[in-house]
């Protein structure tokens, strides 16, 4: 596939860590005009190609510190930097997958998956548009309306649409925390499939325990009031991965470990 | 794949939902419709035929229709439909405009709208026709005063159409427009135009109907032509028959702009009436 560009595609055990940080944060500290930060001083480097779970209660800053990565707030403390440089304002680099797909309504399939490239200028933005519905595995609705489609293929059509400029970061918000069980665990064994053949770097906020033990190679848990990274946590578990692994006693022990952490955190954002 | 799976059941729902529509389909509900109004005109025509009851208040359905021809047949129907419509089409037009433009300025910036929304909603609180005095001390007695009321009556559903559009265009569009870095002209163009047609749509046709609705009023101020002419016309001299055909013709006139206006408009709205349909 064409799209595929330079992509290291070993199965290797464990993600690449080590490789050279892709984004960055420097004590970054964002205010909501409240007594305590969202985000309190909060210094985290991602690596490219790099499977990153966001993870925590409600308002634990894990959102806002998306919307940091995205370029949409600035921090009213520290740095952003993506590839050792200022990340400033909103960027065509970074793809984003929202919980509601925002797709534009008013655009067949294909048009929201060509929207990127045309911005971009890049060249045969349609092509490329429908080798990303293939990816995603829905070629066949290429000019279907956004409206027509089941909520997990609308959600497809944003994975889509993100990745379609080849963006080196994949930014996701509980992507697929609006779809019902059993879709959920198929899209993510896509996005898997597709972070395996394109590699980018995902940062994927999640509020499910098991969605961000599946996918992450490392889970950054949260805690709220004020929103500071709780424990970082490398997942072991090799790929490629499939829902097994979640009845492996490694992956339970995990899970327990994590929920210990977000309790305390979801009972004090609660009060 | 999970696609083709849910594709096919999508699919065969549709077809379902075809067929189902398909045995009430073409004629019966607009046959269905007409045979109340059919019914009970035709049992007056009776009453009044058999002499049972003398029709000179509530007129039966022929007298109606020959009023009409007579109206038609000596070309005075069309002067007043002209007249009437002429007004109609400009007070719309007038209002539609400054409808949407401010109603966009206050929608997309805040500060426009701290400053005017509280002002407009306090106009919107006057019964229109109050204005009517004091149009014609300031407009006269002739178009201009006339257009104006219509236009205010146009203004108001636009005006809060085109603010509750804007306000409800969702955040994240925006946002991914954004992220391929649109310029404020490019996102009001790409993301917002088409994000609040559908609502604008809607306020359009609301504001046709309001429009509709002050032509009336505006020709009851004076008018020596026009639909509502006729009406104040019938019932100075005792003519119900010609009230009731003046109100016919306003009821086919404002259909059919309405569906002209809907017909001009569903070209922008393809995506929207393949939602109506999946639902």
């Amino acid at each position: 596939m064409r799209l595929v560009a330079g992509a290291s595609a070993d199965g290797s055990a464990t993600d690449n860590i080590l490789a050279k940080p892709r984004l960055r944060l420097e004590h970054v500290t964002i205010n909501y005009g409240r007594s305590r930060p969202a985000v309190d001083d909060v210094s985290l480097s991602i690596g490219a190609g790099e499977f990153v779970a966001l993870l925590g209660p409600s308002g634990c800053g894990k959102s806002t510190l998306l919307n940091v990565f995205a370029g949409f707030r600035s921090p009213d403390r520290g740095r952003v930097l993506l590839d050792e440089q200022p990340h400033l304002g909103p960027s065509a680099r970074c793809g984003i997958v929202f919980q509601k797909h925002a797709l534009f309504p008013w655009m067949s399939v294909i048009e929201n998956v060509a929207f990127g490239p045309r911005r971009l200028g890049l060249d045969r933005p349609l092509e490329r548009a429908h080798a990303l519905l293939d990816l995603v595995g829905l070629k066949d609705v290429a000019h279907a309306w956004p409206s027509s489609l089941s909520g997990g293929m609308q959600q497809r059509v944003g994975i889509a649409r993100a990745l379609a400029t080849r963006p080196p970061v994949l930014l996701m918000d509980e992507p697929f925390g609006a779809l019902d069980a059993q879709t959920r665990s198929l899209m993510q064994e896509e996005l898997l499939a597709i972070w395996d053949k394109l590699k980018p770097t995902v940062v994927f906020v999640t509020h499910d325990i098991e969605e961000a033990l599946f996918l992450a190679g490392r889970v950054i848990v949260m805690e709220s009031l004020p929103g500071r990274v709780a424990r970082e946590i490398s997942i072991p578990f090799p790929r490629p991965r499939a829902h097994a692994i979640m009845d492996q006693p490694a992956f339970i022990e995990h899970r327990r470990e994590i929920a210990d952490v977000i309790r305390i955190e979801a009972r004090k954002a609660f009060r | 794949m999970p696609a083709d799976g849910s594709l096919a059941i999508e699919a065969r729902s549709e077809i379902s939902a075809l067929r189902r529509t398909s045995r009430f389909a073409g004629a019966y509900p607009f046959v269905a419709g007409l045979l109340l109004p059919v019914a009970l005109g035709a049992v007056w025509e009776a009453l009044v035929y058999f002499g049972l009851a003398n029709g000179r208040l509530v007129p039966p359905p022929s007298a109606i229709f020959r009023t009409l021809a007579e109206l038609s047949s000596t070309g005075e129907l069309y002067v007043h439909i002209r007249a009437t419509l002429l007004r109609v089409l400009a007070g719309f037009a007038a209002g539609a405009v400054a409808g949407t433009l401010v109603g966009a300025l206050i929608g997309y910036f805040r500060r426009f709208r701290q400053l005017l929304d509280p002002s407009l909603q306090g106009l919107r609180a006057v019964p229109s026709i109050a204005w009517v005095p004091l149009f014609i001390l300031w407009f006269g007695i002739f178009e201009l005063s006339k257009i104006t009321l219509i236009a205010v009556g146009v203004f108001f559903p636009v005006y809060l159409g085109v603010l509750g559009a804007i306000e409800a265009v969702d955040r994240k569009t925006v946002e991914v427009g954004r992220a391929f870095r649109l310029s404020p002209l490019g996102l009001v163009r790409r993301i917002l135009l088409p994000s609040i047609l559908p609502a604008y749509v809607v306020a359009l046709r609301q504001g046709l109907g309001l429009g509709w609705m002050f032509v009336v009023a505006a020709e009851f101020m004076g008018a020596s032509e026009g639909l509502g002419y006729l009406l104040v016309d019938g019932q100075q001299l005792g003519k119900p028959q010609q009230i009731v055909a003046a109100i016919l013709v306003f009821a086919v006139l404002g259909q059919i702009t309405d569906w002209i206006l809907s017909l001009l408009t569903a070209p922008f709205l393809r995506w929207q009436d393949s939602f109506a349909r999946a639902r």
